[in-house]
């Protein structure tokens, strides 16, 4: 279990990690050669700091599979302060804090990520105004609100203030969608006072 | 003089009644999201970007350093009414702040709290004030290399912060920078690490990852928690300024925290958080009743209250000076006037010396301003921490897209801010951390563009950067902050090794 633990929560993503900088560094080629007038060229930034990943990762890897052949456990829940250990570090480094991970929820934590790339993708497709709404009803509803006049009340209200001031007073182009979504987000518009 | 009659006119620009409005809400807004947990002041300053695109760059400045200077302070309302910080830099303040509180002196711990934090908030202004003017015009004799010699001062100083984990904290950094350097270089216009993608031929902007990995992060996570949040307030949340004779009497606790905040502020990606740690913890140790701290101990409030404060005002002097933001807030003041198409660096105090004073002046007026907002609002705080965090989450969402969109009006930013959130949040969990990444990203492509001018000028000689006696001077103490902060990785090897070596030679597992 504890082995597996290191592969997937340190290995791997270490593993991954060097190889991809070390992929993408070589990979790096192109009209490069040709505009470079010394030795610093288009790719000489990027190319440095990909292989400064990948040494970093691989480094990290070994301090891993090093802590756990000398049967230390790689994930110390609760680390205790070392010496000299500046007073930012908890702040800087999570790692440094108790079992952050360990509280949430993944089921709800996935459905989080899936609404946001949900209401990503929707908003060209359907418009912002519409897109809002309906992402704010779905987090409300993933927060645990069920009360219907909330729900509603604060998607909508929110969702009309929200375009009304990006789209009145800071006339951000904000997108209609395509098709009756299109003519719906016009109507809405008209509706708030905006066009 | 001139600098005198410089800041009188900055004063009055400052005070004109639409700019005074536009700082007094931005003060409103800081103070609020800063004593909500879960919104930091730095997600409030990105999360207000876009309401800047409307206004004037100063008015835009005057209502980002409203949130800044209120946001900082307003943290510590929710760590001294409910024991949770609202933001990071607010965890000292729960040490003592509610231990008062349980007492039943919350209004005595609150009024602590807003004195301490304005003395050290204006002290801090009035030295922004009149140390950047001499600094940026230093800062003129500059050239690529000495430029290119403080964007790595300030890279080397993130690893410094992060001292204890080098290796993820530098790993964090490089990927910061690589994901800077997306798009066109900046000497031959070449696109990079594109990956044939069009939406990314333009680069990644820093405020659109700043916004995903500060504030989407963050909504992530408060949904993900098991347990619902709810807070209720314990004692009243009423405040006023203390009286000349108790400020006399924690004068100690107040000075050294400010002085404290002062110097920290000024060293590139300290910051607050820093601040307020190692005000409480030199406190700790000089105070005499540095060993009941932690028990309600007035001065071990004041102390973290004053330096955080105190940070403010000098973490903006690289960025006005040298056009290098030092944090995460700094950033976005740089990323407000960018859009505006104001350039901070020495050069802007020799063109608009009136705007760059104005600045200063809404810095010294928003401390004074977050006193009394703060005390005007107070009564309302047990209300706002009875907000439902799903719905400030659902609002802080879709600011977070508007926000994304607002930069370029770019679609492709909101797919890009909404990875760097979801990424944000497996960092986070995962406990790899996020702020040498933010600031690789908004120092990587200023390093890279010094770096490579440097060498286009000087016939590619690394050496130019240690033979310029300034940038040999900042390269120094870059690498001596690099060494400060490797030292423990190198001290908790070398004794591992002992320790596994002592065992083999007993024949037992350590």
């Amino acid at each position: 279990m504890e082995r597996w633990k290191l592969i997937r929560d340190s290995a791997l993503p270490a593993a991954v990690l060097a190889a991809a900088g070390l992929l993408i560094s070589s990979q790096l080629s192109g009209e490069g050669a040709l505009v470079t007038r010394g030795t610093w060229g288009p790719y000489s930034w990027p190319r440095a700091m990909l292989f400064g990943i990948a040494l970093c990762a691989a480094l990290l890897l070994c301090q891993k599979i090093g802590s756990y052949l000398g049967n230390r456990g790689p994930f110390p829940s609760h680390p205790a302060p070392q010496d000299g250990e500046a007073p930012g570090d908890r702040l800087v480094n999570p790692a440094a804090s108790p079992d952050i991970g360990d509280d949430q929820d993944n089921r709800r934590a996935a459905v989080a990520i899936g609404a946001l790339a949900l209401y990503g993708i929707a908003i060209p497709t359907i418009g912002f105004a519409f897109a809002t709404l309906a992402f704010m009803l779905c987090w409300l509803w993933l927060g645990n609100i069920r009360k219907y006049h909330v729900l509603v009340g604060v998607s909508v209200l929110g969702t009309a203030g929200i375009v009304y001031f990006f789209a009145k007073i800071t006339t951000m182009p904000l997108d209609r969608g395509i098709g009756y979504f299109d003519t719906l987000s016009i109507a809405l518009y008209r509706l708030l006072g905006i066009y | 003089m001139d600098a005198l009659i410089h800041l009188g006119g900055g004063f009055l620009l400052a005070l004109q009644p639409y700019h005074l409005l536009i700082m007094v809400i931005g003060v409103l807004v800081g103070v609020i999201a800063g004593a909500l947990p879960g919104i930091s002041f730095v997600n409030a300053m990105a999360l207000s970007l876009p309401f800047t695109y409307v206004m004037s760059p100063l008015a835009a400045m005057m209502f980002l350093s409203g949130i800044y200077v209120g946001g900082v302070f307003g943290g510590s309302i929710s760590s001294i009414l409910i024991n949770i910080p609202g933001d990071p830099d607010s965890v000292p303040s729960c040490w003592d702040g509610y231990p008062i509180t349980k007492r039943g002196e919350s209004v005595k711990a609150l009024s602590i709290a807003i004195t301490a934090s304005a003395i050290g908030g204006l002290a801090s202004a009035l030295l922004l004030t009149f140390v950047s003017p001499p600094f940026a015009r230093f800062a003129l004799t500059f050239d690529q290399p000495e430029f290119f010699a403080a964007a790595f001062l300030g890279l080397a100083s993130v690893l410094a912060i992060g001292r204890g984990h080098f290796l993820l904290s530098l790993l964090s950094l490089f990927l910061g920078i690589v994901i800077g350097s997306v798009g066109s270089d900046p000497l031959y216009g070449l696109s990079r690490l594109t990956f044939g993608l069009p939406l990314l031929e333009s680069g990644i902007d820093f405020v659109v990852v700043m916004i995903g990995i500060f504030a989407i992060a963050e909504v992530i996570e408060g949904l993900a928690l098991r347990q619902k949040e709810r807070f209720e307030v314990r004692d009243s949340a009423r405040m006023k300024l203390l009286s000349v004779k108790d400020i006399w009497k924690l004068r100690g606790a107040i000075g050294r925290g400010t002085a404290v905040g002062i110097v920290i502020g000024i060293i590139p990606g300290a910051g607050a958080a820093v601040g307020a740690f190692v005000g409480y913890g030199i406190e700790k140790r000089v105070n005499k009743r540095g060993d009941e701290f932690g028990t309600g101990v007035e001065d071990g409030l004041a102390a973290p209250e004053a330096a955080k404060n105190a940070t403010t005002g000098t973490a903006l002097i690289p960025m006005l000076t040298l056009g290098i933001p030092g944090s995460a807030a700094a950033a976005i003041m740089l990323a407000a006037l960018m859009l505006h198409g104001v350039l901070p660096g020495p050069m802007l105090f020799a063109k608009d010396p009136q705007m760059v004073y104005a600045i200063f002046a809404s810095f010294t007026l928003a401390n004074v301003f977050m006193i009394i907002v703060s005390v005007l609002i107070a009564r309302f705080f047990g209300t706002l921490m009875k907000t439902d965090p799903a719905i400030i989450g659902a609002f802080i969402i879709a600011f977070c897209v508007l926000g994304a969109f607002g930069v370029r009006n770019n679609i492709a930013d909101i797919y890009v801010c909404l990875t760097f959130g979801v990424l944000g949040y497996f960092m986070k969990r995962y406990g790899f951390p996020t702020a040498p990444l933010v600031l690789g990203v908004i120092l990587g492509p200023l390093a890279e563009s010094y770096f490579m001018a440097s060498m286009a000028n000087y016939s590619d000689q690394i050496s130019v950067f240690f033979t310029r006696p300034k940038s040999a001077v900042l390269m120094g103490l870059a690498f001596l902050f690099i060494v400060w902060a490797v030292l423990p990785d190198i001290r908790n090897a070398a004794r591992r090794m002992t320790e596994l070596a002592r065992a083999s030679q007993r024949g037992v597992k350590p």
